[in-house]
């Protein structure tokens, strides 16, 4: 049978499935409010980039303190966490590096300017909406266009940002419990004018952070210290609605923290005395009109600035400390249309200017200012059984340092295209999926300027992006729902930005060095059964198999070997129960071996780890007002483990939650 | 209902996918061990904070190579960041920079005599560098201290306060020079070498060198050769000498730059990786009478060394030894050359090999 056969048949298989066509079920909500999204889990079955969301209920029952813990359960996601309340948590997707991956609270960018990654620890687990990742790119056409420019996106959102299903407008509780946490929060929204809404998200962290573990390298119990954190989050927003389909809304963002760096775990030297404090804050002004008939549109103004201060007593230096501080700011416009040509084909438009500067008091700074300049266009076609969607992003960026004293231009085009097709008219519902995407990451300010390591002449770092799925939803009047997917998809980077020696191991040097082949298999399977009585259940699980291999140099002898830290397999799985006012939840990740350096040997090789939680809970209502408890063991089986080599995780940690709403 | 415990039943399916890959495992050792007592020690330094510096032990008679020899020998490992290894009276002697301990090791079999721990109250003073004279060893640490170490007890008898970050000691005339990098302080280097007198046991001069002073040795007419590795921005590298008779800088090199050198029975060995040429480097032989440069490329064969690392003279064979880091995060190698220049043999080590030290039972230097 040739290709020509296979693709003649294809024609006529999917002919035949057309002529039978029923009426789509699920297509009815539009997409214009983010909002709705949060509260639309279909659109994980039907979307043409591979989409993956966790809603309040399943966050629920993980166990954690940040949204890092929630993330670990994705299908393809990989965290580098350091351990510990405090320990830094970034996040890999599908092999690439942290910076090819951006983060968005609430709409607003995370990522930091001068390392390009983002601290999931930042943000509290508690009181988030959703978390939902996208490969490529969300599927909102009315979004900044900074949404479309890395290869993938997750977007967070939190509780009084977001309408409540069951009308809960303040909520206040605790969750403390082991390390010498405690973790008071509050939030509340309410109408303070007519069509005037104002809502405040807040929350306090502080442990002393301390944990036992075994030290991986001479078995030792041990007891890490200098890990204790105080952090505070705090957000609040004014909206006020102007009409039907649009309003105006000012946010700011506060966050504030003091933390030891317990750093790496040195054999026969305990000595730990690194401190980081961060203080950023963020101001934001937008207007959006989304009604669905007509040319929606969205305005965003953001001020933001963020400071660390790093200190390392007794250091070996003169002054007997290393005190180091750094300040960014940021000053981001951004102006997105979404017109519908009919009632089948939307375009969108995006153009986002952004100007970031990076000063410290580290000798001889360069003192770098950026300015971005990102556009997009877009058109989506939405009819029966197809879903297409096509971006084009135009990149400029223009850097000034004082030390080069030049300037440097990149620019990039940067297309994407995906599509998604139903095959089947009935339940089960299938649906074919494929994405492309050519999206490069610009260097960071530390990549380009960070003293003696940075290198002004760096290239952005490039990575394609395909992924071929399929998708299956079979519901049964909500009595019983599944669905699931299989993906393989293939990466590859170029120029992929690098440390290296130069002249010694004191003196490295960012290089445009590296090129990776990425290949891998996600396969996803979740399920509701609801009978309608008092009993409810559900599940999930996700199985991730990546080979990531670095092909930069066929004499090198990690010629094709897995690039450090990504696992060849991940697992995450989840099963949860309800029973009246009882509900119990269960979920385990395993991580295989990985590798910390680039060459596969056994020296290298962190082992593989399983990780399982436990949560229980309890909620009853008097009046208006719903009391929640809730149980959670962290680590069940006291796992002793790294992520990252020489950071050890905590073992089995008790939490205990109460919380009230009304 | 069903449907839903079926899928539950399904579930396990995923868990058919998991660990189709087994880990590696680890390398044995024990087996293969045999002591001619004649051998090279390799310190590898390992990468900072992974606690992967090892040691490699080369048998000249077997020809085979033992990394880890250390855990091998002793049953844990050596630590984090290996910076300098030196042998003196039958004992290896190791600086370990990260762990901040000296391990002290009985050089036939590669067993710990003494691991001696180098803090200061809690803080770690950081090892760097070890030369010896009349049966003390005399440790310089980042803290800007050299300890006197007597090498029958293994007691550390006294600490001696010189300039910042030392990272270079050698002995010669009875006196003991320590070079002060001030590394740490980076733009702001220091540029001395510290003279302390064995008799007093106290710093008595510092001589004024180029910026961030680093390996230093001693010829066989007393003569103290070191080097300064500049500011890694518009000051050079470059090789000085210093008459141990009147302690002032006699010579500098300026024609050439030098990174790193050894030196042989008559030569100094010195190379330099100029990074912006695409950091090839050659090794110089230079003649230590005349100080004029007789090899521009000691290397005389073809083989190519792509990230030399350390290099190493034995006086006694004229063999040189020169590491090879790869890529600085992966295995390394030793090649071993004939005082001619050409390739005896090779052999892989531990992680960014660097400090070298030949051994032979009977006749030890």
């Amino acid at each position: 049978m040739s290709v020509k056969h296979l693709l003649a048949f294809f024609i006529i298989l999917t002919g035949f499935f057309k002529v039978f066509a029923w009426q789509e079920p699920v297509d009815t909500v539009r997409l214009g409010e983010v909002i709705v999204i949060a509260g639309h889990p279909t659109l994980q079955q039907r979307s043409p980039v591979p989409m993956q969301q966790m809603l309040s209920p399943n966050l629920a029952i993980i166990s954690g303190a940040s949204a890092a813990e929630a993330l670990r359960n994705f299908g393809g996601v990989t965290i580098k966490d350091y351990g510990g309340i405090g320990g830094l948590k970034t996040v890999m997707v599908r092999s690439l590096g942290a910076n090819h991956t951006s983060v968005m609270l609430d709409g607003i960018p995370l990522n930091d300017a001068a390392t390009g990654q983002t601290d999931l620890g930042k943000i509290p687990l508690i009181n988030l909406e959703s978390i939902t990742l996208f490969v490529g790119q969300p599927l909102h056409l009315l979004q900044p266009a900074r949404f479309y420019a890395s290869a993938n996106v997750i977007d967070i959102r939190t509780k009084p940002f977001s309408p409540d299903e069951n009308d809960i407008k303040t909520r206040a509780g605790i969750r403390s419990g082991s390390f010498g946490i405690i973790n008071p929060f509050f939030s509340t929204n309410a109408e303070v004018f007519k069509n005037t809404n104002a809502g405040i998200n807040f929350s306090y962290t502080s442990a002393h952070g301390e944990y036992t573990f075994q030290n991986p390298y001479s078995s030792e119990q041990q007891i890490r210290t200098n890990s204790d954190i105080e952090a505070m989050n705090t957000s609040v927003y004014l909206r006020h609605r102007l009409k039907e389909h649009s309003y105006l809304q000012i946010d700011a963002w506060y966050y504030n923290s003091e933390r030891g760096l317990p750093g790496a775990v040195i054999l026969y030297n305990t000595h730990t005395s690194q401190r980081l404090w961060n203080e950023d804050f963020s101001v934001n002004l937008r207007y959006e009109n989304s009604h669905p008939e007509k040319l929606q549109m969205l305005s965003l103004a953001r001020f933001s600035n963020a400071w660390l201060h790093y200190l390392e007593k007794n250091y070996l230096n003169q002054q007997g400390q290393l005190s180091n501080t750094f300040s960014q700011q940021e000053y981001y416009f951004s102006q997105a249309f979404v017109y519908p040509l009919n009632s089948d084909l939307k375009v969108s438009m995006a153009s986002d200017l952004f100007i970031n500067s990076l000063d410290s008091n580290l000798p001889g700074f360069a003192e770098p200012l950026r300015y971005s300049w990102l556009t997009n266009l877009g058109a989506r076609y939405e009819r029966n059984r197809l879903y297409a969607q096509a971006n084009l992003l135009s990149t400029l960026v223009n850097d000034q340092a004082q030390q080069s004293q030049s300037t440097a231009t990149q620019s990039a085009l940067s297309p994407s295209f995906s599509l998604a097709y139903r095959l089947t008219s009935s339940e089960p519902l299938l649906r074919l999926r494929f994405m492309y995407k050519n999206i490069f990451r610009m260097p960071t300010f530390n990549d380009l300027y960070f003293a003696r390591v940075g290198n002004p002449d760096l290239r952005p770092e490039y990575a394609q992006q395909f992924n071929l799925g399929m998708m299956a939803g079979y519901d049964r009047n909500g009595f019983l729902s599944l669905s699931g997917s299989a993906d393989i998809f293939y990466n590859a980077v170029k120029d992929k930005i690098l440390a290296i020696p130069t002249q010694n191991l004191f003196v490295w040097s960012m290089q445009n060095i590296g090129k990776v082949d990425i290949r891998g298999l996600e396969l996803q399977l979740q399920g509701q059964y609801n009978p309608g009585s008092s009993f409810a259940a559900g599940f999930f699980a996700n199985y991730t198999l990546q080979r990531a291999i670095d092909i930069t140099r066929d004499n090198a002898s990690w010629y094709r070997h897995q690039i450090p830290y990504i696992p060849r397999e991940s697992f995450s799985g989840g099963i949860n129960f309800e029973y009246e006012n009882f509900s119990l939840g269960f979920n385990s990740l395993f991580n295989g071996h990985r590798y910390v350096l680039a060459e596969n040997i056994y020296q290298n090789m962190l082992p593989s780890w399983w990780h399982h939680d436990v949560v229980a809970g309890y909620q009853f209502r008097t009046g208006k007002t719903i009391f929640q408890i809730r149980f959670e063991v962290n680590n069940l089986l006291d796992r002793q483990y790294e992520v990252i080599r020489s950071f050890p995780m905590p073992g089995r940690g008790y939490f205990v939650r109460v919380e009230a709403g009304f | 209902m069903k449907t839903f415990l079926k899928l539950f039943i399904l579930l396990p399916v995923f868990a058919i996918f998991i660990s189709c890959e087994k880990e590696p495992e680890a390398p044995d050792n024990s087996d293969d061990i045999t002591l001619s007592g004649k051998g090279i020690y390799v310190l590898n330094e390992g990468l900072f904070n992974m606690n992967n510096s090892t040691l490699t032990w080369y048998d000249f008679e077997t020809e085979q190579e033992v990394t880890d020899w250390f855990e091998t020998q002793n049953d844990r490992k050596l630590g984090d960041t290996g910076n300098d290894l030196k042998i003196y009276g039958g004992k290896v002697y190791i600086m370990m920079s990260g762990s901040s301990q000296v391990e002290v090791l009985n050089a036939s079999n590669g067993k710990s005599l003494m691991q001696i721990p180098f803090f200061d109250g809690e803080i770690p003073r950081q090892p760097r560098s070890v030369a010896f004279l009349h049966n003390k060893a005399f440790v310089c640490s980042f803290d800007g201290t050299v300890a006197v170490i007597d090498t029958t007890s293994l007691q550390i008898e006294k600490y001696i306060s010189v300039g910042r970050n030392p990272d270079g000691i050698t002995t010669s005339n009875n006196k003991i020079y320590v070079a002060n990098s001030g590394g740490l302080d980076f733009p702001n280097y220091d540029n001395t070498v510290s003279v302390i007198h064995f008799d007093t046991m106290e710093e008595t001069k510092k001589i004024t060198v180029g910026s961030n002073p680093y390996t230093l040795e001693t010829d066989e007419n007393g003569n103290v050769y070191v080097i300064s590795r500049g500011n890694y921005d518009d000051e050079g590298m470059f090789l000085h000498i210093i008459d141990s008779q009147s302690d002032e800088l006699i010579h500098t090199f300026t024609d050439f730059q030098a990174m790193n050198f050894t030196l042989g029975k008559n030569l100094a060995y010195v190379y330099h990786i100029d990074w912006m040429s695409g950091g090839i480097a050659s090794i110089m032989a230079i003649d230590l009478e005349t100080r004029a440069v007789v090899s521009e490329n000691f290397i005389n064969d073809d083989t190519e060394i792509e990230s030399i690392y350390g290099i190493y003279a034995d006086k006694t064979t004229g063999e040189v030894f020169i590491s090879d880091a790869k890529g600085f995060v992966s295995t390394g190698m030793v090649y071993c050359f004939d005082s001619n220049g050409n390739k005896k043999y090779s052999f892989p080590t531990g992680l960014n090999p660097g400090a070298m030290g030949v051994y032979y039972t009977q006749s030890e230097k």
